[in-house]
């Protein structure tokens, strides 16, 4: 993907784009609000990553003058304020995500991820489906193969965003976001152990693992193999 | 005190000067008004007697004929003449008769004023009475006007004495506003410079002044108090985050010293992480406890407060499960507050998550009609002297200090309270702790 980068503090500039370019991304670097909002406008990229206090036009200002002349480059918003009302104050703004610093780069990298495929997920599925797993959205059901499911409704909650994200790795502070709407870390693992529980409960004995770990990052749900 | 030139731009001064103005305003009009209205008393008096003395002359014509009146007249005239009153009669041609010789004009009827004989004023009050006869009845008015004359006199002595009298009152009045300012002054410079324990005074006579000061004492002492908080902070900081980023430099000079060997280094560096991330969690803690502890706008979003306490039961259910306790939930339905839905579920993950490290084998949760949350484990309690205590900033007891945490729980958990119009009440649940939250005060009613 071809990612721009619009932050000012060189040596963050330099750790998130040689981040990104060993994952296989183009990443452009802009260093002030104004060189950002100028090629953010003249350029087509996949994802913009900007901090939210820059000199000259800030995140916030960006992101509004880009949505407000019809730019929907998805725009993941790296920010040292990470209280809930700027967090809001950000996504108002038309950003897609929100990330404060300091951040493991593992998470910038999955949330990358996730937004420049965004456009690929449908919201209006009424049935879920990864390999032999379905997910009836309407029935409210949950069977893999003939097998029929049963989960209680923050498992039902982590599998749909898990299915509805499929393929993506998801980290566990995004996943407390979505499924848990905590915006804090809470001091229990309590998104391993729900993550157990459910693949206690779509993995029995001898069907192949639906839901992967990936050390440091976070879980993929996708087709075995 | 203040010197003279300050006491004339002073607002004191500029009050006291309207107020003696406007009291020099009332006593004129009110002698103006008082010296006019007594010198037409005077008047209507005299001719009251005028009258009276009329009628009776009258009276003795109707009796003893107009010879008798004529010689009533005569009489009264040698008889009484030092009399206020002079009585005359004269033809209707002018022509005098008897009485005062008073040098009037022909036929007068009804009441008059003349210029007198000696140049005075004369009031008249002339009858033509049968016989063809003009009686006439005369008082000197210079009497009247000379009892006017000593009241306008008395009158002006009293204004002069309240032109004197009002703005000294007025300077007087602006010298004591004047002290008492300067000992809000003061006391205000006392505390800009850096005396925050320094009240404003009190006269003791409970008026707007001392409630006024009463009002800045409160805000001076809410000031102190954020004050010393933030020396806590500062304190607990230093305490709290040098500890570790010591810990965390020793480790990374130690290895930094040793000959390099990847899983060592490998091990050294995943420590390093670890440490550098509870840092960065206590450090964000703080942070997010001192916004709110800032912050005095109350939440109003309405909240399911029920629903928000099911679904984190259900989330530390099993939690609990998997630690080999047991968490038991007990919610009552439907029951909403005015909030911030994100706070509340942090405030009771914090609660739920106390409970299970520092608590029993058995956690319940529930949301009593009020609503009323509360968490309670059967655990080792907190000792009723430390209930308080345990509410601040990064007080560990010692029995948990060996447990991870960050000091910071109970302390956001009040602040959360706080801005929902409560707080954490703490109590024995015979044997363990239960933590309870009133929220009744921010209902919203079903």
């Amino acid at each position: 993907m071809k990612i721009l980068v619009i932050e000012d503090d060189a040596a963050t500039a330099e750790y998130v784009a040689q981040g990104l370019r060993e994952t296989g991304h183009a990443v452009d670097i802009a260093r002030t609000g104004k060189d950002g909002l100028f090629m953010a406008a003249s350029e087509p990229y996949d994802v913009i990553v900007t901090d939210r206090m820059l000199p000259g036009p800030d995140g916030l200002t960006i992101v509004r003058t880009l949505r407000a002349s019809g730019v929907a480059t998805p725009v993941l918003m790296l920010t040292a304020l990470a209280d809930v009302e700027r967090r809001v104050e950000g996504l108002d703004a038309g950003a897609d995500d929100y990330l404060a610093k300091p951040f493991a780069f593992s998470e910038l990298r999955a949330r990358v991820a996730a937004l420049g495929r965004r456009p690929a997920a449908s919201g209006e599925a009424t049935v879920l489906r990864v390999a032999d797993l379905e997910m009836d959205l309407l029935k409210r059901s949950v069977r893999r193969g003939d097998r029929v499911i049963e989960l209680l409704p923050t498992e039902w909650r982590l599998l749909e965003h898990m299915m509805r994200n499929a393929g993506r790795v998801l980290t566990k502070t995004m996943l407390l976001e979505k499924v848990w709407d905590f915006n804090f870390d809470p001091s229990t693992n309590i998104v391993e152990v729900h993550v157990s529980r459910l693949r206690r409960k779509i993995e029995v004995e001898g069907e192949p693992p639906l839901i992967r770990t990936i050390r440091g990052a976070g879980y993929v749900l996708g087709p075995p193999g | 005190m203040a010197r003279p030139a300050d006491l004339l731009r002073s607002f004191a001064l500029r009050t006291a000067v309207l107020a003696a103005l406007v009291v020099l305003l009332v006593t004129g009009l009110g002698l103006g008004f008082g010296y006019l209205r007594s010198e037409r008393v005077l008047r209507d008096n005299l001719d009251a007697a005028l009258q009276q003395e009329a009628l009776g002359l009258i009276a003795v014509q109707r009796g003893a004929g107009t010879p008798g009146l004529i010689a009533e007249v005569a009489q009264r005239a040698q008889l009484r003449s030092g009399s206020a009153i002079v009585a005359a009669l004269q033809t209707l041609d002018g022509r005098r008769i008897a009485g005062a010789a008073l040098d009037l004009p022909p036929v007068l009827t009804g009441f008059a004023t003349v210029t007198g004989p000696a140049g005075g004023q004369l009031r008249t009050l002339g009858v033509v009475v049968p016989g063809g006869l003009n009686l006439v009845l005369a008082a000197d008015t210079r009497a009247v006007l000379d009892t006017a004359a000593t009241l306008l006199e008395s009158l002006m002595l009293a204004g002069g004495a309240a032109v004197v009298v009002a703005p000294l009152f007025g300077l007087l009045l602006a010298r004591r506003m004047e002290r008492r300012l300067a000992a809000v002054s003061a006391a205000t410079e006392a505390v800009i410079g850096g005396d925050l324990t320094r009240r404003l005074p009190l006269s003791g006579a409970g008026d707007e002044f001392d409630r006024l000061a009463v009002t800045i004492n409160h805000a001076l002492a809410r000031q102190e108090a954020l004050v010393a908080g933030l020396r806590q902070v500062t304190d607990d900081v230093a305490h709290d985050l040098r500890t570790p980023l010591a810990r965390l430099r020793q480790r990374l000079e130690l290895a930094a010293g040793q000959a390099r060997a990847a899983e060592a280094d490998q091990a050294v560096l995943d420590a390093a992480l670890t440490e550098l991330d509870a840092l960065l969690a206590t450090f964000s803690a703080m942070l997010r406890l001192a916004q709110l502890e800032a912050r005095t706008d109350p939440p109003t979003d309405p909240v399911d407060l029920s629903a928000l306490v099911a679904a984190m039961a259900e989330t530390y259910a099993a939690i609990a499960e998997e630690r080999g306790k047991t968490l038991l939930a007990d919610i009552a339905p439907g029951q909403q507050v005015r909030g911030d839905a994100a706070l509340l579920r942090q405030a009771l993950v914090n609660l739920i998550e106390n409970a299970l490290l520092h608590g029993g084998d058995r956690v319940r949760v529930q949301v009593a009609p009020g609503p009323v949350l509360s968490v309670s484990d059967n655990g080792p309690g907190i000792p009723e002297a430390d209930r308080i205590r345990v509410l601040g900033r990064f007080v560990r007891l010692d029995a948990s200090r060996a447990t991870p945490g960050t000091g910071l729980g109970l302390a956001l958990v009040a602040a959360v309270a706080r801005l929902h119009g409560t707080r954490p009440e703490l109590t024995d649940a015979a044997p363990g702790l239960r933590v309870t939250l009133d929220l009744s005060g921010v209902r919203i009613a079903s």
